[in-house]
């Protein structure tokens, strides 16, 4: 134990590395294990639907407002759904970087992880956007309440107040969660009259998901080396990142792999598989707890 | 030039300019590439030990929206991973990608345009890059390489794969679509076997007719 100290401060992937032969990893997790986590739903009362997710330090706070809108005339019968992620600067001492400076040197082979912040944001957006389009976890004709007149949409709100890595997992679990979490009051359109009548008291339902996505990360360091779960530290140090999402215990409804170096077939099995377990897990243990 | 499976065309050195520009055309989507470096940086992007990669994604019409920019980053950490950044260091490699036309697949037929590009800029390569977009039709078990819109909205699931020229292996994988793992690896060994025997060959065919001109 000595000498994995000293080195730490000058010699940080090497003090990394010495873990990892260990197959362990600094803050005692297993190299597949993902950080502890914690989700609180409903902790926002002004929004339709919210949710906190921790996972280990990284804290995602999701927020659901729904509106009544108006179709557009293309898609008479869909409602909306608009995701917008922030990542702002005060998040992480590591997130402040001009677009500009975005590529530093560090130890990345490869300019996996170094974004700047609007890149950062426009990618997780994208993603959000992306897991409930691939999912179909919700279906736009869902949120119709009049073909052609009214419609829900939902603007889904993502701020990341404590960026430690792994930003995209704890969003899609805030999102699922908080969309979960979500009710909206039940409203009639009134023909004559042309404009939603709100029936009080309020009766509140929620909305029927068809599945629940859960994003996985996964990173390589050396060759043969995945890890599930990486935090600030080794976002740095990796040299190709994988992300997966799967749907259940059998289907995925995303694979995206960033560049880097190159995965042999085996070891994109291993990351599916091991994408599909913690699927199972964060299912069992955080979804199906409220 | 006009290879023999019709649809997949390319040409060299189309532009003046740059230092390196090619045209990849697949089907009914046109992408043009250029470029320039190694050359000058700004002193905000300047790395001591290495040479900054960027890249630029212009759509035909309109300004950029996430999506571009996604693809942007995507381009570029595949980019800075296969480009030898360490021989120019404090340098500047821009890589330019203009949209002609777009009707699907034009992720695969981006990459491939860079990928020609940068040969012909004489950028040095780790190895060079192929990319295969295909679709899986449900009913057939059978894939389509290179769909259109229409295909790809029809699919089971469809993806762009990447492979490297060496070992084959992949670089980079974008899919959409359910699907479980055996569709996957079935996918994946399609669209590999599509790239060593269709693309790669492209590749060099069109590189030794370009060196044996001159």
């Amino acid at each position: 134990m000595q000498d994995i100290d000293i080195n730490k401060a000058t010699q940080p992937y090497e003090y990394y590395l010495k873990f990892i032969k260990e197959n362990c990893r600094p803050d005692n997790r297993r190299l597949s294990d993902i950080r502890p986590c914690n989700v609180t739903v409903n902790c926002i009362n002004t929004a339709n639907g919210s949710s906190l997710v921790k996972l280990g330090s990284t804290n995602v706070i999701c927020g659901i407002n729904a509106r009544l809108c108006r179709p557009k005339e293309d898609r008479p019968n869909k409602g909306y759904i608009i995701c917008n992620v922030e990542v702002p600067a005060l998040c992480s001492s590591k997130n402040f970087k001009s677009s500009s400076s975005a590529q530093s040197g560090g130890f990345t082979q490869s300019s996996v992880s170094s974004a700047s912040i609007e890149q950062t944001q426009a990618m997780l957006t994208q993603l959000m956007q992306d897991i409930i389009a691939e999912s179909k976890c919700l279906n736009e004709e869902d949120l119709c309440i009049k073909e052609g007149k009214l419609a829900w949409i939902l603007y889904i709100d993502l701020i990341c107040l404590n960026n430690d890595g792994n930003v995209q997992d704890a969003c899609c679990l805030a999102m699922i969660s908080a969309l979960k979490n979500l009710k909206l009051y039940e409203v009639d359109f009134d023909e004559e009259e042309n404009k939603p009548i709100v029936k009080y008291p309020l009766i509140l339902k929620s909305l029927v998901l068809n599945n629940e996505p859960v994003c996985t990360s996964l990173f390589a360091l050396e060759e043969n080396i995945l890890l599930t779960d990486p935090n600030k530290q080794e976002e740095d140090f990796m040299k190709t990142f994988v992300l997966i999402c799967s749907i259940d215990t059998k289907k995925i409804c995303l694979i995206r792999k960033l560049g880097g170096f190159s995965l042999k077939t085996e070891q994109l099995n291993l990351c599916i598989n091991r994408a599909l377990e913690n699927g199972k897990y964060l299912r069992e243990n955080v979804y199906n707890k409220f | 030039m006009l290879f023999d499976s019709s649809n997949l065309e390319a040409e060299l050195g189309c532009l003046t300019k740059p230092d390196g520009s090619a045209k990849f055309t697949i089907n009914d989507t046109v992408q043009l590439c250029g470029v320039y470096g190694p050359g000058e940086v700004k002193l905000m992007k300047e790395i001591a030990e290495r040479a900054s990669v960027s890249v630029v994604y212009k759509p035909r019409v309109g300004l950029n929206t996430n999506r571009e920019k996604v693809f942007e980053y995507t381009l570029r950490s595949i980019l800075d991973g296969i480009i030898i950044t360490s021989l120019h260091p404090r340098t500047a490699i821009n890589v330019i990608i203009q949209e002609v036309q777009n009707d699907s697949n034009y992720l695969a037929c981006s990459l491939n345009c860079a990928c020609l590009a940068l040969l012909d800029a004489n950028i040095p390569l780790k190895y060079t890059f192929a990319s295969v977009s295909c679709a899986l039709i449900e009913n057939e078990n059978r894939i389509i390489y290179f769909p259109n819109a229409k295909q790809e909205k029809e699919s089971l699931m469809s993806g762009t794969f990447v492979f490297d020229s060496v070992d084959k292996d992949l670089i980079s994988v974008n899919t959409s679509g359910v699907f479980d793992q055996d569709q996957f690896n079935f996918i994946l060994n399609n669209a590999r076997q599509y790239a060593i025997d269709k693309i790669f060959p492209l590749f060099n065919k069109l590189i030794n007719q370009q060196y044996n001109k001159n």
